[in-house]
């Protein structure tokens, strides 16, 4: 595996070339978001918020290309590295910084700062969720050239889609002092990074505003300020797109679709999701993790609960067309998706029978199934701030009520729903996950618990050993088709195991201001294309005039 | 009146102590804490979390807790606010003035509309106009303050664009003078709402006192005397019917204090109830604890006032004080 300079690229953006086809400067993008980000330096964010604040000031080293296939090299583009190249035996990869890469306070991005910013991943004391992403990276090199080299323990397809989540830091600007961390440095709260963006302002819970960086390496922001002002209400936040007080508005709810066509300035923008939500059984005795659950552990049970939900019914009357069926705990966005794994099919006529084999029988007093004179009842776990979830919970627990199977609902705040999911406390859990480009999300959420990275998030406790292989060898394959073909065989066997219900996979419907020209949507962090927005000048608000002092 | 002052002091006192003590406990029984949602992921280590922990002494027992937070507010020091990354004073010093214009603005204008409204319908409580209006407090009254919120938003931001809907000011918007009027803009839908919630609740106690006093013997004698009927009402009747809006007074301020905290949510109004909430959910301890000090100590404080304002206006009232 080698590769050159991607000259074609290089020599574009030289003679300016791409700046010209690009939209006119200046503008004010204002983005009204339900949640402040809960950090801007890289290895310290978890939400996403926090991904597009720390993704506009913070560039990569390379980043994936719209393609998002993990795998190789071949779809990812230059960042602060201009070019890299692969070593004989592919354990190490040296990658040439951009000459005019620069710091927000001038100063020139080296080596020292990737060094900077994998010592801050790899440091425990600032959590940062990229660790276990870079456990097989042995180190970084300083080379006297300037150039810097990441060393890998071993080789793996996603090598270099490792290297490409470390964001270097500023290191002149690192905390030094023993008793300061990161997160609790000067720099978390003035970010000084590489991006189209710089930090302007932050008052934490209001809002945050950076502003276009002039002599930009890769050429300046169309933008010239990005104000995120944080609108706690959903209602009040949408009712500020539709009055003009703001441009963007991320997540459309289903509801409010018709409403946003009534207003001539909103358009209405689509894309895939990396989000998904299902319903998981608990395999363990949520009073006793040893000991299996007394329902669920019995898989002909968790079979017909699946036959007997209308998955399609359910993800309609919720979301009509903005959401789709999931075939399995993965979303179409990702490189792997396979939409053809045969499902347990909706039956319940069948799901009543396989339920009397079981002997759950009906009493014909309440029409509820009862064995041993036991009802057949257990408690669903909601999460109290999704209104798409609670939803789903009331039309499924009309579908079991149907083949009488009595299942309670308990909305749980959200700490206490994180909680309660991770102690095992529940019998079934409406969860949802936040995917990532790579499907190796799945070992932690869905693969056997263990010590390596496995199943840590697995809160179900779902466990067989095929599905584990499948996956790892599809995170061994050194090439798509081979890795799709591994995946594969990993879904269709969670899916036939009733591990879950894999519920839905919504769409992204963003409510944005027409005014604005947009290049691309990308699934993976719409922020992405930022600096390329513009607006049309014709078009423009007394807050897209220039600032007169930045 | 000294001994009367120095003994509801001392019964404020105690009940802001009571309050703070349970909310400083109720907020540690809750799942979860400051660092639960960055720190308890599989992929952090233990260590990284227990020794973030031990830097702010949240793994110390709950009493060592308690008494450093004693003896913080005895040294003016309420802690680190973690979800707003500063102190807790900082924090407060930025909102509280803010919850104060958007409170003291409401409660003016409700007030002033409430006893006006309720005074008209109490000395015209025969009209059809009068009893209209009181019909529609009824209904005022009982809509919860963020449906009427919101519906004021939709209308006066979204339908007529006449007001700003969000925040506190225009981003980008004017500064000086020109800045001034754009918060008093802003601030028109926030208190508007609460305005007219309190107006709604003052006007319902202001007809019943009216009426209670208009068929009064002083006031007869006071017409028999020739007195302007406007001077009657002005002078005599709605001094008299004043005494019980004042003694709801305390009430109303407790339920202004927790509209706020809704208002200032729906409107994204930089406040100390949006800060509360805020703090609440992220489990910032420090801020919750401040926040609640401080509120506890207002509404007690207000409610004080109110008692006095009582003795004031009510010289019947002094015996009971």
């Amino acid at each position: 595996m080698r590769r050159t300079v991607p000259l074609l690229i290089a020599l574009l953006a030289a003679c300016g070339g791409a700046d010209s086809a690009r939209g006119p400067v200046g503008g004010t993008v204002i983005i009204a978001a339900a949640a402040d980000a809960d950090a801007m330096l890289p290895p310290l964010v978890r939400t996403s918020q926090g991904r597009l604040a720390s993704e506009l000031l913070f560039d990569r080293l390379v980043e994936i290309g719209p393609s998002l296939n993990t795998i190789g090299d071949g779809d990812f583009q230059p960042r602060l590295a201009k070019s890299w190249a692969w070593s004989e035996d592919s354990l190490r990869i040296t990658f040439t910084l951009h000459p005019d890469a620069k710091w927000h306070d001038g100063r020139p991005v080296s080596a020292a700062d990737v060094q900077a910013g994998y010592r801050a991943i790899m440091d425990s004391a600032n959590g940062s969720n990229l660790l276990a992403d870079l456990a097989d990276v042995t180190g970084i090199v300083e080379n006297a050239d300037g150039t810097v080299t990441i060393g890998f323990a071993r080789r793996a397809p996603e090598q270099f889609y490792a290297a490409s989540l470390i964001f270097p830091l500023p290191a002149h600007l690192m905390p030094t002092d023993s008793g300061v961390t990161l997160a609790t440095s000067p720099l978390a709260r003035n970010p000084v990074g590489s991006g189209p963006f710089k930090f302007v302002q932050w008052e934490p819970l209001e809002r945050f505003e950076f502003a276009a960086v002039e002599d930009h390496y890769r050429g300046r922001a169309r933008l010239d300020r990005v104000v995120v002002t944080i609108t706690p209400e959903p209602a009040t936040g949408l009712a500020r797109i539709w009055a003009e007080e703001a441009d963007v508005w991320e997540l459309l709810p289903a509801g409010d679709v018709a409403e946003a066509q009534r207003h001539p300035h909103v358009r209405l923008v689509n894309a895939n999701a990396f989000d998904y939500a299902f319903v998981a059984f608990n395999f363990r005795d949520a009073r006793d993790r040893t000991k299996p659950h007394p329902l669920f552990a019995e898989a002909a049970l968790r079979r017909a609960i699946s036959m007997a939900v209308d998955r399609r019914a359910v993800v309609q009357a919720i979301f009509d067309t903005l959401a789709r069926p999931l075939s399995g705990p993965f979303v179409r966005a990702q490189f792997t998706a396979d939409t053809t794994i045969a499902q347990i099919p909706l039956d319940r006529v069948a799901a009543a029978t396989l339920l009397d084999s079981l002997g759950w029988r009906v009493d014909a007093n309440d029409g509820l199934r009862r064995r041993n004179g036991q009802l057949l009842t257990f408690t669903a776990l909601i999460p109290g701030s999704s209104r798409n979830r609670e939803r789903a919970s009331v039309l499924i627990q009309e579908q079991l009520r149907q083949i009488g199977v009595a299942m309670e609902i308990e909305r749980a705040e959200n700490r206490t729903f994180t909680q309660k999911r991770q102690d095992g406390q529940f019998d079934v859990v409406f969860g949802g996950w936040l995917s990532t480009p790579s499907p190796r999300g799945l070992r932690s959420t869905w693969g056997t618990f263990g010590d390596d990275g496995w199943g840590g998030q697995n809160d179900g406790r779902y466990s067989n050993r095929a599905f584990d292989a499948a996956v790892q060898q599809g995170l061994a394959a050194g090439d798509p088709t081979t890795a799709r073909a591994h995946f594969r065989t990993a879904y269709q066997t969670i899916v036939t195991d009733a591990a879950a219900l894999f519920l839905y996979e919504p769409r992204i419907v963003a409510a944005v201001h027409k005014r604005f020209v947009i290049p691309a949507w990308r699934s993976d962090g719409w922020w992405r294309s930022l600096a390329e927005w513009s607006v049309v000048p014709a078009e423009r608000l007394p807050r897209d005039a220039r600032p007169t002092a930045n | 009146m000294t001994r009367v002052l120095l003994f509801r002091l001392a019964q404020a006192t105690l009940v802001v102590a009571l309050v703070v003590t349970a909310c400083f406990a109720l907020i540690r029984l809750a799942p979860g804490d400051p660092f639960f949602a960055a720190l308890e992921q599989p992929d952090v280590p233990v260590e990284a979390a227990a020794r973030m922990r031990a830097q702010f002494g949240y793994d110390r027992p709950i009493g060592e807790q308690y008494l450093r937070f004693l003896s913080g507010i005895a040294r003016g020091d309420l802690g680190w606010s973690h979800s707003r990354a500063r102190p807790v004073t900082e924090v407060l010093a930025q909102v509280v003035p803010n919850t104060l214009l958007l409170m003291g603005t409401a409660l003016f204008v409700g007030l002033v509309l409430g006893v006006a409204v309720g005074a008209w319908q109490g000395w015209r409580a025969e009209s059809r106009l009068a009893r209209a209006t009181d019909r529609l407090g009824v209904v005022l009254v009982s809509v919860p303050e963020f449906v009427l919120g919101l519906v004021m938003a939709l209308l006066f931001a979204v339908v007529w664009r006449l007001l700003p809907i969000g925040g506190m000011r225009t981003e980008y918007g004017p500064s000086g003078i020109a800045g001034l009027f754009d918060v008093l803009r802003h601030l028109v839908l926030p208190a508007g709402t609460l305005a007219i919630v309190i107006a709604a609740i003052v006007a319902r106690h202001q007809r019943a006192a009216m009426r209670a006093v208009r068929d009064a013997e002083f006031l007869r004698a006071a017409r028999a005397m020739g007195i302007p009927e406007r001077r009657i009402v002005l002078r005599y009747a709605l001094r008299n019917a004043l005494a019980p809006v004042l003694t709801v007074m305390g009430v109303l301020l407790a339920s202004l204090a927790s509209g706020a905290v809704l208002i200032e949510r729906i409107f994204a109004w930089p406040g100390m109830g949006r800060a509360l909430v805020d703090a609440v959910l992220y489990r910032d301890y420090p801020l919750v604890a401040g926040a609640v000090l401080v509120t506890s100590i207002g509404v007690v404080g207000a409610t004080l006032l109110a008692d006095l304002a009582v003795w004031w206006a009510d010289p019947r009232a002094r015996g009971r004080l």
